[in-house]
């Protein structure tokens, strides 16, 4: 065994220390009750900790992470949401979908934050692992390795994702 | 008041800036939950041997109660021992190959997610065969031998048949009902897999 190399405790603690805040994103955009989000950080955590114990470099680490943890977060949605499934919707229909607070008085006070909440708590998984990881600020490139879809693929729903929040998102200026 | 689109890339910002509250599990806290993880496989392995056990038991005692339909009603219910062991070794192995190894998780999310339906899939599809069938035969013949046992006891063999023949169909029945609705899911898993692999073709 190399003894230079990292061991599952420090990779996790690094990994802890340096992607926390994503993960605890992660968890907010896919569980909406409180305490089962920390519950569910938690399980994300352990994952991450566990999948160290196989971990050899192949992946860069915040590749790895990011499967990880994505893969932990798809899991959850499909046991907590098992049966409920016809609720979400992908990109391509996404666009023809009304935004529920548009034309509203309020329109100015409305946290944007929670409307990009729900906008991707309505989204079907692999979607809705691609917004996140474009919010989270990962090229195409990453995305692709990080979901296993092709980098053409990733672009293209790149371009939708850009697409759909110009359109649902708007700030107002007298 | 006019509305103005809102950059993209704000929007990113405005994600990245979520105030998060810190979780922070030490290293002792993840080997507690590993070693509370390992104890829920061991203690769901006890609950099958000790069911498996309990069944096994109870059926050896049935085949030692003086039904008069001898030697078909031991054989029955060893038949049914029989099926049961089968399928507690069927599960065992199938919750098995279900528990992940620790890097199984880092593949790409849409073949991990795949990977995941699959499995479902056919541990849905095949459930008759491991699961339903293997009892079958052993319970047709406890029916009959019952049947039999009864006729013979109260001399009407035709009101025995009628009443377990039912008692038999119905529980049929019930496995029937059980196949179907695993199949029904299985088809769902399919159409999962299907949207899956066109999702990954579609550019």
């Amino acid at each position: 065994m190399d003894a230079q190399r990292p061991t599952q405790d420090e990779f996790y603690t690094r990994a802890a220390a340096e992607f926390g805040p994503a993960l605890g994103r992660l968890a907010r955009a896919n569980e909406r009750n409180a305490d089962r989000q920390r519950d569910f950080l938690q399980d994300i955590h352990f994952a991450i900790w566990r999948s160290f114990e196989a971990f050899e470099g192949r992946a860069s680490l915040r590749t790895w992470i990011y499967r990880v943890a994505h893969n932990t977060a798809a899991t959850h949605i499909q046991k907590e949401r098992r049966g409920r499934t016809s609720q979400w919707i992908d990109l391509e229909h996404a666009a023809e979908t009304p935004d529920p607070t548009n034309g509203a008085e309020h329109y100015v006070e409305i946290d944007l934050l929670s409307r990009l909440m729900t906008f991707i708590q309505t989204l079907k998984p692999p979607d809705r692992q691609v917004v996140l990881l474009y919010l989270d600020d990962l090229d195409a490139e990453e995305i692709a390795e990080i979901t296993g879809l092709s980098a053409g693929a990733v672009a293209t729903r790149i371009h939708r994702i850009k697409a759909l929040l110009t359109q649902r998102f708007r700030t107002s200026s007298p | 008041m006019t509305q103005n689109p809102l950059p993209p890339n704000d929007i990113r910002s405005l994600w990245q800036s979520i105030p998060i509250d810190p979780v922070t599990v030490s290293i002792d806290e993840m080997r507690v939950r590993a070693k509370a993880f390992e104890k829920k496989i061991r203690r769901r392995n006890f609950i099958e041997y000790a069911a498996s056990v309990f069944v096994t038991v109870a059926f050896a005692w049935y085949a030692t109660l003086p039904i008069g339909a001898w030697p078909l009603w031991p054989i029955a219910n060893i038949m049914i021992i029989a099926g049961i062991l089968v399928v507690v070794v069927n599960l065992h192995r199938k919750t098995r190959a279900a528990t992940p190894p620790s890097g199984a998780s880092a593949e790409a999310l849409v073949d991990f997610q795949r990977a995941e339906f699959v499995r479902q899939r056919d541990a849905l599809k095949t459930t008759w065969r491991w699961y339903i069938f293997p009892i079958i035969p052993g319970l047709v013949l406890w029916f009959i031998a019952m049947g039999l046992g009864f006729a013979s006891a109260a001399g009407d063999l035709g009101r025995a048949f009628i009443v377990l023949g039912g008692a038999g169909l119905a529980a049929l029945l019930v496995f029937a009902a059980i196949v179907l609705l695993n199949l029904l899911g299985a088809a769902h898993l399919q159409r999962q897999i299907d949207a899956l692999d066109s999702y990954k073709d579609n550019t």
